[in-house]
């Protein structure tokens, strides 16, 4: 699991010699929805198995969804297609983004913050490097995250048939809604 | 717009003070651009120069476009800060201004927009802004490393991509399409390729002075300037692919901007130590001005202009410029008469108190030579041995080496005519001398100044000179020898000839314009042009040129600026310098474009003495004036020499249209105003537009308007075409053109008025055939009318109708005179109703039913009681046809059986309905009578044509139903009608 690597990684990060004991916030069950418009169908579907560990005092970060989670399709079957033909969710289970904040704020300190991720996403077992604007609110130790974006299809060789390509979108937009706090 | 909501947003400036103040460097003239009070409070910090021509200023209140005379600031829309702090230009032209807030907007038809990529922007401050050819566009960012936008996405690079460092001061693009950053660490070269980031960086290792890199501009060539913080600058050459450090002892501190002319020199502009200028051709390097402007200032940016202007903003002077072809020497001797460069390039100078020499070096001063002689010096030349030839003025002619020291003077005794030596010049093994006793020329083969052996031959006005005070002699590139002279024009020494091109010796076969064009009596100055020609000056005609065939003159009315031309050279660049009491005219040889130059470069009181131009080994021009000498350096770029004209912008009734589009007006959309620019830096204040609006205006229009206003434009094509001019007059400076159409109003267009006339054509034919039609009918009606009158006389007086009603007649004579008597009473009533009613439309049915009652009574009598005939009317008020009654009463008894065992019942009825109905038993005749058909026929054909409604015959039982419609009396149609019935 992508994602535990990362947790890890970070972990010994901060254990690491020369440095304090560092503000390490996570959270789970974050949300995520996206919208896929094409002229033909309106495809949406969202999950609330978000997961997502945020490193204040680096400003690094780490998140990840199983693509299973996803649930609300048009049909059943809608869902089985996503899952088996277009994200091929037993290859790449998960979709992750991990990187670093490009501004330099402290976001221990209890705020409102529009801040820039610069990161690695993965969606597909495809790996783009990716700026993702997100509004943080700092609130008594806890993050509150939203933010929302575009994923091309092309970008991570997410093939859709020809037939299909009327009823699926190019573009998906996608928004996240997470809570961390410290553990 | 927003610009109209902001007081300050549009400033312009009612008057244009010259200059407000200039300073005297020791080696360039800078002049301010006149500012008003607002905007002086402004620091302005980038200067960048669109494709158009503009000037963008970058200030802390938003960018600033300049045209030379007025300024206008461009604000935000919303709230956030207007502090610019990069401006760019992308490839479609569209400007791009990027503020310290880390936001990035450009400017478009409207205003400024704000740029919003979907991944947000920096919030550090753009420091520069890169459009790659291959279409991305790169930024950089104080604070937050370099962007790349490339298909609708940013990326970013910074230390972990590995940068050497996030804050980035400076970004270029080089030749193959890397963005070089400087920062801290040294230069990041990245690249962004697929997805793929590169990061190269130079450091010290390869060849960096400094790792702090603080500035970095690509020059023409492609090399890459380095300017670092503590260690002067570099260059990257992109033809060795190395980074090249001058050797030069830097005492600039850090660097801020640069500019560079390629091969010529590099301009630096630092954080605290002023204004330096570094010569490319030899490798020195010297700080701008001795004075205060910009001794220990901050210069914030350097931008070269297309006219040669270099313009400079700090710290200490907002705003100024210079023109780089000029430079000057303030500190020299009064009254130069004369000036040359010998082959060492010392500057020698002949003044009325003596000679003097200038090293190479604009800060050096001079020194004079040979003190003692005081001598007038009005020309001087250098030989192939180093010795400098002095013309006197009555004092003979000197012989001077500089370095022995020696001198020889010659005078009459030695050869010459006369002791005013004017001009000099000569080649190898010769020297022309050209004085107030005509021109002498001493060929020798040694030093003369050594040897004293040469041979000497005078040409005075004895000879084709036809005068002896010679002003100018030059010798040109192909060895000829011209003569500049008073009042006998130009001579020409050519195969031991000496021919004279004095226009009244040469009168016989020259036209009046040839004449004119050959006024040149008195010729001050000769020159040749870079493609052959000969070109003289005279005391007050102007300027010719002579192809070796005909003579060209030029005249204030070609744009030269004086008619008194001191003298003239030929610069490395194809164009001849024209010095003037007013400054210098710039003439490109191949487009006669003329330039002028004037106090707005710090030409003022120039006034320089005949042979006071020299050009150099190295190409350039040195002249002297009053106060100065100039050095006209030609800048190895090619120059606009002519304004660039802008056509700013296009408005219907004062609302802007975009140019490119909304060419076709509509009729009400004929109220146009055009504002255009003349972009002259040199001197905005000189600029003159001629515009027409082609298909209104007659013939050019001359005016220093920059708007021109057309209301009531009758619809039509129109082109309105402008151009601009800083020399007075119009040659061939391109011209701006914008056309449009107004379209005709609906109703004057063709198609309309092609449609409206189908239309009246078809509404005249279908009233013709309408027309034609009823006068068809009327003509039938007629002749139906006619023929019913001749059946029915026809009929009545037919011998049959006759025979019996005398038969009648005869039977009851006998047995009852008195019903006899009745009888023919009656009789004779029926024809006289026949009578009158013949020519009759229509009668009353009154008088219809009273002769048919005539009519019946002859019947009765015919037939005794066998026929029965009953007239029932209630409605007497109507009209019908005449004898219509009659007729079908007699077709009644015509075609039915009348005996004694078939009685013959027939009716007239009438009720005030719709229809007069005539009916009768049916009682065929076994043979039947021959008939015409015309009775019954005549009636239908009769009332078909007076009215639309039918007369209905019908059967019913064992009766002939006959009916038709009468005409009311008070129809207002035609007639009336009538319907019958009649019983067949």
């Amino acid at each position: 699991m992508k994602f535990l690597v990362v947790f890890c990684l970070l972990f010994f990060e901060s254990i690491s010699p020369g440095y304090e004991f560092e503000k390490i916030y996570r959270g789970d069950n974050g949300y995520v929805h996206f919208v896929s418009e094409a002229p033909l169908e309106v495809i949406e579907a969202s999950s609330r198995a978000l997961q997502g560990i945020l490193n204040t005092d680096k400003g690094s970060f780490a998140f990840s969804v199983p693509m299973k989670s996803f649930e609300g399709f048009n049909s059943p079957l809608q869902r089985v297609h996503f899952n088996e033909n277009y994200l091929e969710s037993n290859q790449f289970p998960n979709t992750t983004f991990q990187g670093k904040i490009i501004e330099k704020i402290d976001l221990s300190v209890d705020g409102a913050y529009n801040i820039r991720a610069k990161g690695k996403l993965t969606v597909h077992g495809i790996t783009k490097e990716r700026i993702i604007k997100s509004k943080v609110l700092v609130k008594n130790g806890k993050i509150n995250i939203k933010s929302n974006f575009t994923v091309l299809l092309e970008d991570h060789d997410i093939d859709i048939p020809k037939i299909v390509f009327q009823k699926i979108a190019e573009e998906i937009k996608v928004d996240i809604e997470i809570n961390l706090e410290t553990p | 717009m927003i610009l109209n909501q902001l007081p300050l947003a549009r400033i312009f400036l009612g008057v244009f003070l010259v200059m407000s103040s200039w300073l005297h460097s020791q080696s360039f003239f800078f002049s301010e651009p006149e500012r008003d009070e607002s905007l002086r409070e402004l620091t302005l910090s980038t200067i960048f120069q669109d494709s158009r021509g503009y000037l963008w200023l970058a200030s802390a209140q938003g960018p600033i476009i300049f045209d030379g005379l007025s300024y206008e600031l461009f604000t935000k829309n919303d709230s956030t800060s207007n502090n610019v702090s990069a401006i760019a230009e992308d490839h479609s032209g569209k400007i791009w201004i990027g503020y310290e807030d880390g936001s990035i907007y450009y400017k478009n038809f409207e205003g400024l927009t704000a740029w919003i990529p979907e991944e947000g922007l920096p919030a550090a401050p753009i420091t520069g802004m890169e459009f790659t050819k291959n279409g991305q566009f790169w930024f950089s960012t104080y604070g937050e490393g370099i962007y790349v936008f490339e298909n609708n996405r940013v990326y970013n690079f910074n230390t972990d991509d590995g940068l050497t460092g996030e804050d980035i001061y400076s970004i270029a693009c080089d030749e193959n399409g890397l963005v070089w950053a400087a920062n801290d660490g040294g230069i990041s070269v990245c690249s962004f390729a697929d997805g793929q980031k590169k990061v190269n960086n130079l450091s010290r290792e390869d060849g960096l002075p400094d790792e702090i890199v603080q500035v970095l501009k690509k020059d023409k060539s492609g090399k890459i300037w380095i300017g670092t913080y503590e260690k002067g600058f570099c260059f990257y050459d992109p033809a060795i692919k190395k980074i090249v450090v001058p050797e030069v002892s830097w005492e600039g501190g850090a660097i801020n901007c640069f500019e560079v002319f390629p091969d010529h020199e590099v301009w630096i502009g630092t954080e605290d130590k002023g204004l330096w200028v570094y010569d490319l051709t030899n490798g020195n390097i010297e700080e701008v001005a001795d004075n205060a402007s910009f001794s220990n200032a901050k210069i914030f940016d350097l931008q070269k202009d297309m006219e040669g202007n270099i313009w400079i903003s700090s710290n200490k002077i907002q705003l100024t410029k210079t023109n780089r072809q000029f430079e000057f020497v303030w500190d020299i001797p009064p009254n130069i008469q004369a000036l040359i460069v010998d082959g060492d390039g010392t500057v020698w100078l002949g003044t009325q108190n003596g000679l003097f020499s200038l090293q190479p070096g604009l800060q050096s001063s001079y020194e004079e030579h040979l003190a003692s002689l005081d001598i007038n010096v009005v020309s001087l030349f250098e030989d192939e041995f180093g010795n400098i030839w002095i013309g006197t003025f009555g004092e003979g002619l000197y012989c001077y080496h500089p370095g022995r020291g020696t001198y020889r003077l010659f005078t009459q005794n030695d050869g010459l005519t006369n002791g005013s030596i004017l001009s000099l010049d000569g080649r190898p093994g010769e020297l022309w001398i050209a004085s107030l006793g005509g021109v002498t020329t001493f060929e020798y083969d040694e030093d003369i100044l050594e040897s004293r052996r040469y041979n000497s031959k005078n040409f005075n006005q004895n000879s084709a000179l036809g005068t002896n005070f010679i002003y100018k002699v030059f010798l040109d590139k192909q060895g000829r020898v011209w003569f500049g002279t008073d009042g006998k024009g130009l001579a020409l020494y050519e195969k031991g000839q000496i021919k004279n091109f004095d226009y009244q010796d040469g009168a016989e076969g020259l036209s009046s314009e040839e004449l004119v064009d050959r006024r040149f009596k008195t010729v001050y100055s000769i020159t040749q042009g870079a493609s052959g020609d000969i070109w003289f000056s005279t005391a007050r005609d102007g300027l010719f040129k002579f192809d070796g065939e005909n003579f060209v003159h030029f005249t204030t009315e070609d744009g030269l600026r004086h008619m008194e031309i001191s003298c003239l050279e030929a610069d490395r660049n194809g164009n001849i310098l024209i010095v003037h009491p007013e400054g210098i005219d710039l003439l490109n040889e191949t487009t006669g474009t003329i330039t002028y130059y004037n106090d707005q470069v710090g030409l003022a009181n120039f006034e320089p003495n005949l042979n006071s131009i020299a050009t150099d080994t190295s190409g350039l021009t040195w002249v002297a004036g009053q106060e100065s000498i100039i050095k006209y350096a030609p800048v190895l770029e090619e120059l606009r020499a002519a304004p660039l004209t802008v056509l700013e912008e296009v408005s219907v009734f004062l609302e802007p249209i975009r140019k490119n589009q909304d060419s076709v007006l509509n009729h009400k959309q004929n109220y146009l105003t055009f504002r255009y620019d003349g972009l002259w830096f040199t001197d905005p204040a000189s600029i003159r537009y001629q515009y027409m609006l082609e298909g209104y205006d007659l013939e050019m229009i001359t005016s220093r308007d920059k708007v021109a206003t057309y209301s009531n434009l009758s619809p039509g094509q129109y082109t309105f075409r402008v151009r601009s001019t800083q020399n007075k007059v119009f040659t061939n400076e391109p011209f701006k053109e914008f056309s449009f159409k107004i379209n005709e109003p609906v109703w004057k267009r063709a198609w309309f008025l092609i449609l409206c006339s189908i239309v009246i054509v078809v509404l005249f034919y279908w009233y013709l055939k309408i027309r034609d039609r009823r006068l068809q009918k009327v003509n039938l009606l007629k002749k139906e009318k006619i023929e019913s009158q001749f059946e029915t006389l026809k009929s009545q007086i037919s011998p049959h109708f006759l025979f019996n009603n005398f038969n009648t007649l005869i039977t009851i004579i006998g047995e009852n005179p008195k019903l006899a008597e009745q009888y023919v009473e009656n009789l004779s009533d029926y024809y006289r109703s026949i009578l009158t009613h013949r020519d009759k439309d229509f009668i009353s049915l009154e008088e219809e039913v009273e002769l048919v009652k005539n009519y019946r009574f002859l019947l009765e009598k015919r037939f005794e009681d066998h026929f029965q005939l009953e007239i029932n009317i209630k409605h007497y008020d109507i009209l019908v046809v005449p004898m219509v009654l009659q007729l079908l009463v007699e077709n009644i008894v015509k075609h039915n059986v009348i005996s004694r065992s078939k009685k013959l019942n027939a009716s007239i009825e009438y009720d005030g309905g719709d229809y007069i109905v005539v009916k009768n038993l049916i009682q065929k005749k076994l043979t039947p009578e021959r008939s015409t058909g015309f009775g019954l026929q005549s009636i239908i054909k009769r009332y078909a044509l007076l009215t639309n409604k039918k007369v209905l015959v019908g059967q019913e039982n064992e009766s002939l139903l006959f009916w038709c419609r009468p005409y009311q009396r008070n129809s207002k149609h035609l007639k009336h009608k009538t319907h019958e019935s009649t019983h067949y």
